[in-house]
């Protein structure tokens, strides 16, 4: 009798551990299947900052005593970031070579009407001079893409694809544990598309890289349904909502996928 | 025939409950302060581009190497006036949660020495002594800006309180730049 009891009761909390869809584990580009879930799960609360909390008018109090004074300070000019100068001298060096390869072009243009196998070998030089710019753009562009795409940070974006029929959302609603809420117009052109079978992008914003809560909502009237994420940190995380079984507005009844986009140079 | 079913299937579930219940409860790694400011600080910067590092505390207790299982992070957003905290445990966000409260602390500077640091300087300055004396311990270290150093208070500092059963606690301030003890005092 104990033993049957006992067994829901762990079932239970094995089901109530369950990680979120922890994108963050996961390869990118492999999706994750997410539950849409009609109750918003509980998930116990750590404290935080107890002592701030507890002393919050004596720390105050302690601040409000700051006063502001006139302090003598010199303006000093801060350095430039270094890269920042090598831009230019990049910028510079790919324009010369592009005029380099567009003298050579011309060049060549003129020599046509005289080829010979000596001009042939000349043509072979032109052509590892092209090379030789390519090779140097494609340096250049390792350079930027070190610079600026490897400091992607954490974001996601919501992906809607699927047609449901007669209950097609025109409008959906993501609210985040922040408090902030995105609300998103389906244009007639995103519905056409999704109609079509195409998908479409709804939504890309930074988003904090932890395991987190999104009410998802469909209408104004329409009851959220839940999800419970964990994005991958400084990666573009993608959410796909299968609207394909949406009813009458019900957020749970959709399909969820999440993955991490590969964003690694081939 | 039914039972025989249900019963390798119930004794699965409850290996896989006790795994999960296990993997729960697991206790974290202590860590220094600075170990969880980067995380702390991408999320942050998800939340407010303006997001400003105003206070840190540990949420867990910390032990004798200033390290502890969870530390708390305060971020203000100065173009919203909004604040919001962060707690970091095992390398992931443990708990995030919006600071209701107007908390006016002037931004910390880089370069704060971390707590294993802090802790060192103010045991060795009055910590131990009062530990061992008044059979106290170590019960909040918190790094602000603008408070608890009359003399300077643009400094950034660490305040620990010690505390001690059926006596007045014990605050030690050090210069979170210079890593010396300021001020003690009873309390």
């Amino acid at each position: 009798m104990r033993t049957r009891s006992l067994v829901p009761a762990l079932f239970l909390a094995a089901l109530a551990a369950t990680p979120a869809a922890a994108v963050a584990q996961t390869p990118a580009g492999v999706p994750t299947e997410v539950r849409v879930q009609r109750v918003k799960p509980d998930r116990p609360k750590l404290p935080t900052l107890r002592f701030l909390g507890a002393n919050r008018d004596y720390l105050r109090a302690e601040l409000d005593r700051l006063r502001v004074s006139t302090v003598r300070v010199r303006g000093m000019a801060a350095a430039i970031d270094p890269r920042f100068l090598r831009f230019g001298e990049m910028v510079a060096a790919a324009h010369a070579a592009g005029d380099s390869a567009a003298a050579a072009d011309s060049a060549r243009a003129g020599r046509e009407l005289f080829a010979s196998v000596t001009e042939l070998g000349g043509l072979e030089d032109e052509l590892d001079l092209l090379d030789r710019a390519l090779a140097r753009q494609r340096e250049r562009l390792g350079v930027l893409q070190a610079d600026f795409a490897g400091e992607q940070r954490t974001s996601l974006a919501v992906v809607l694809s699927g047609w449901p029929g007669d209950s097609a959302p025109t409008a959906l609603s993501l609210a985040f544990e922040d408090g902030t809420t995105e609300a998103v117009s389906l244009s007639p052109e995103q519905r056409d598309a999704l109609r079509a079978g195409g998908a479409v992008q709804v939504l890309h914003r930074l988003v904090e890289p932890r395991e987190q809560l999104f009410a998802v909502a469909f209408g104004e009237a329409a009851a959220p349904g839940w999800l419970q994420l964990e994005p991958a940190r400084d990666r573009v995380n993608l959410l796909r909502l299968d609207l394909s079984r949406l009813a009458a507005g019900d957020a749970a009844s959709v399909a969820a996928t999440a993955w991490t986009l590969d964003d690694r140079t081939p | 025939m039914k039972n025989g079913f249900l019963r390798p299937m119930g004794m699965a579930l409850v290996v896989a409950a006790l795994a999960a219940v296990s993997a729960a409860a697991k206790p974290a790694p202590p860590i220094a302060a600075r170990a969880g400011l980067e995380l702390a600080r991408a999320a942050a910067s998800a939340w407010a581009a303006d997001a400003e590092l105003v206070y840190v505390e540990n949420d867990e207790d910390v032990n004798a190497q200033g390290g502890a299982a969870r530390w708390g992070y305060l971020y203000v957003s100065p173009a919203t006036g909004r604040a919001r905290a962060w707690s970091v445990r095992d390398g992931r966000i443990a708990a995030a949660e919006n600071v209701e409260m107007v908390f006016e602390a002037p931004p910390l500077p880089d370069g704060w020495i971390d707590s294993a640091e802090a802790l060192a300087v103010a045991d060795r300055e009055a910590g131990r002594a009062f530990r061992k004396g008044a059979q106290g311990h170590l019960s909040t270290m918190l790094l602000m800006r603008g408070a608890f150093d009359e003399s300077d208070p643009d400094r950034a500092t660490w305040t620990l309180v010690y505390t001690a059963p059926g006596a007045p606690s014990l605050w030690v301030v050090v210069d979170a730049a210079e890593g010396k003890v300021r001020r003690t005092w009873r309390g």
